[in-house]
């Protein structure tokens, strides 16, 4: 009885060993993703940040501020402030990140620039037009520039590479400073 | 017991990991070092489309010393005094603490570290002595150089400047000196040549002949003039080179604000063939709106103020962006206009509307600015026969000063043509703005672009869709150009 228990017991083990050890091999060999190391005793630290929405008429970029979770690492905390410009404005402005995109990778040279890489959702599903491609990347730029003082410039790349324009219009082969002009409070 | 049933476990897992591994592809690549007296072959595998290639190989083959520490993951190869630092799993590359990215990440096959193919030709190819070309086609790695940094010289005279080129396998650092005896050196740091490759016998207006001589650490070049020049130099990428321009010292024209009448005028419809531009609510696309409202206006400007007008597409085919550009400068254009429609994220409902007027942001481009400069010189240099005058230092204040007038010149266009549409159109003024655009920014001449309305909006879609609305921009447009030729032209002195 006792060792049929243990078989049972060795079975569910060896499965649960199989699909960690397959879980793993994707995640970590394959993918390259470094395993998330649980916080064992949470600090609860929120940091006040301001993120920049489109106004709507598409003229302006309105910064809004919210609260997030501090965490050590700068890049970490950087990604934090774009997944939150990803999920869009608590107030009633207009979002300027299109749809389905996310932040592949974060990384921020010696120089203060930062290099922001998103998924091919950035350029394709973005609507187009001077004022929109404005919005989307000096919502970006200006959030990100605004939100550290560690970055100064940002590189936008769309699937690891450099692109000449998100939709045909402003340049960003070359890394892009804060723009004031645009912003109305 | 247990010990039994967990031995069990794992290995149907490592059976697993194994034949996961045999999913990868292999392939064989061939690699040619100089003329191809001496050839390699490389192992290669294939995984999710990205070609990896053990590290190991690539460091055989190039000589390059190899570091691993197992516990943190970082790899740190040595050749000559240049470092190149990664972590497996990381796609970013500290090259001499300069940080480049890979698609794909380095990481651990069959427990060896496999890099992608890219890690060959963009990273590896820089630091060491070497040159290397891929050719997809043939599966051939072709490593030039071997020994040799620089490869050959090149010369072009023009009756106006001369032109010396030397080919080296990679960017070398450089130093160019007047000599006493009014020749130019140029000492290259870790230049290593041939000087039987590397003389010439130019003897044209301003250049005796060039010569060589290999230092210790260092290669010199020397231009034996005929006469005092004024020179310039610079390097360029792709293939990595060295570039020389001599001009005579007396000073030529000017090539500031050439023409002093508006003769050409570049239209530039926006997007086209695969590249729709932005989509209206009921579809309406932007690219037929910019070339129709671009066509209207070309007649308009033809029939009333006889200038020429070149369109940068004709019909519903794609063009890129610095081609764009290209046919404004190469035609000489007086003015460029880029025409769009507009559009802004959102709901389907999007409430932006109204036209607005583009020129190009200097101060949100400082950093391409000398780029800009630069290239355009370049440009000049390698194209004969185009160049009016460059002076070195002199070139590059004119050029600025030049952009300056453009911007100032563009200025005036857009607050125009604001100002006329606004007359025109009874959508709302967004007024004048400006931005680094890619198509404003190579221009050597006054440039805009209008967003002549917002075709997400459903309202402005359907205006865009009417010939009326597009007749009325045109017309408003011809009139700023009329408006902005005739200020222009009695600033410059003439008057009709």
């Amino acid at each position: 009885m006792k060792k049929r228990l243990l078989i049972i017991l060795g079975c569910v083990l060896m499965v649960l060993l199989l699909i960690g050890g397959v879980g793993y091999y994707f995640l970590v060999i394959r993918e390259g993703i470094p395993p998330k190391v649980l916080p064992w005793a949470p600090k609860v630290e929120t940091l006040q940040v301001h993120l920049y929405f489109g106004s709507l008429d598409a003229m302006y970029l309105i910064p809004e501020m919210r609260q997030i979770l501090k965490v050590d690492k700068l890049t970490d905390q950087a990604k934090e402030v774009i997944a939150e410009l990803i999920n869009g404005s608590q107030r009633n402005l207009s979002p300027t990140i299109p749809s389905g995109t996310q932040l592949r990778e974060l990384y921020i040279d010696n120089q203060k620039c930062a290099y922001l890489d998103f998924n091919k959702a950035l350029k394709a599903n973005h609507p187009g037009g001077s004022a929109g491609e404005l919005l989307t990347i000096y919502s970006i730029v200006n959030t990100m520039v605004d939100n550290f003082a560690d970055i100064e410039r940002v590189q936008i790349l769309v699937e690891g590479k450099e692109i000449q324009t998100l939709a045909g219009h402003i340049d960003t082969t070359k890394p892009l400073i804060k723009n004031p002009t645009i912003v109305r409070y | 017991m247990f010990r039994k049933i967990l031995s069990g476990a794992i290995i149907p897992f490592l059976l697993i990991i194994t034949v996961t591994f045999s999913f990868a592809q292999e392939g064989n690549i061939k690699v040619i070092f100089g003329r191809g007296y001496s050839q390699a072959q490389i192992k290669s595998m294939t995984i999710s489309k990205v070609e990896l290639i053990p590290l190991r190989e690539i460091t055989r083959i190039f000589e390059i010393k190899i570091e691993w520490d197992p516990i943190t993951k970082k790899v740190k190869l040595s050749a000559d005094k240049n470092v190149i630092e990664f972590v497996v799993g990381n796609p970013a590359v500290l090259v001499n603490s300069d940080v480049r990215r890979m698609t794909t990440s380095p990481r651990f096959r069959e427990g060896a570290i496999v890099v992608p193919l890219e890690f060959i030709t963009e990273i590896v190819g820089d630091v060491v002595n070497a040159r290397v070309d891929w050719d997809p086609l043939n599966r051939i790695l072709k490593v030039l150089g071997g020994d040799l940094s620089i490869l050959g010289l090149r010369h072009y005279s023009d009756p106006k400047y001369t032109r010396i080129v030397i080919d080296t396998i990679k960017p070398l650092k450089y130093e160019a000196n007047q000599t006493p005896a009014e020749d130019i050196e140029i000492n290259i740091t870790g230049g290593r040549l041939n000087p039987e490759e590397c003389s010439l016998e130019i003897n044209d207006k301003l250049v005796k002949s060039v010569w060589a001589v290999q230092g210790e650490e260092s290669a010199k070049i020397v231009i034996a003039l005929k006469e005092a020049v004024n020179y310039d130099t610079f390097t360029l990428r792709n293939p990595d080179r060295i570039v020389i321009g001599l001009k005579p010292l007396a000073p030529g024209p000017i090539p500031l604000m050439e023409s002093l009448k508006i003769r050409t005028i570049v239209l530039d419809p926006g997007h086209g063939g695969k590249d729709p531009g932005a989509i209206g609510p009921n579809g309406l696309k932007e690219k037929g709106v910019t070339l129709d409202i671009a066509e209207r206006l070309k007649k308009l400007l033809v029939e009333r103020l006889g200038v020429r007008v070149v369109l940068t597409r004709e019909d519903d085919y794609f063009v890129p962006l610095e081609k764009r550009t290209g046919v404004a400068n190469n035609n000489k254009a007086d003015l460029f206009i880029s025409i769009h429609t507009n559009a802004s994220p959102g709901s389907k409902r999007s409430k932006g509307g109204g036209f607005e007027v583009y020129f190009h942001s200097l101060a949100l481009d400082e950093e391409s600015r000398q780029v800009a400069a630069r290239e355009n010189l370049a440009r000049l240099y390698e194209e004969e026969g185009s160049l009016q005058d460059p002076s070195g230092d002199l070139y590059f204040i004119l050029w600025d000063l030049a952009q300056n007038e453009f911007m100032k010149e563009s200025s005036e266009l857009a607050e125009i043509i604001q100002s006329e549409l606004d007359r025109k159109l009874s959508i709302i003024n967004r007024g004048v703005k400006q931005a680094p655009f890619y198509v404003l920014a190579g221009s050597t001449m006054p440039a805009v672009l209008v967003e002549v309305a917002f075709i997400s909006n459903w309202r402005e879609e359907r205006m865009l869709r009417s010939a009326q609305f597009r007749e009325d921009i045109a017309e408003a447009l011809c009139n700023s150009v009329t408006i902005y030729k005739k200020r222009f032209e009695e600033k410059m002195g003439f008057t009709e």
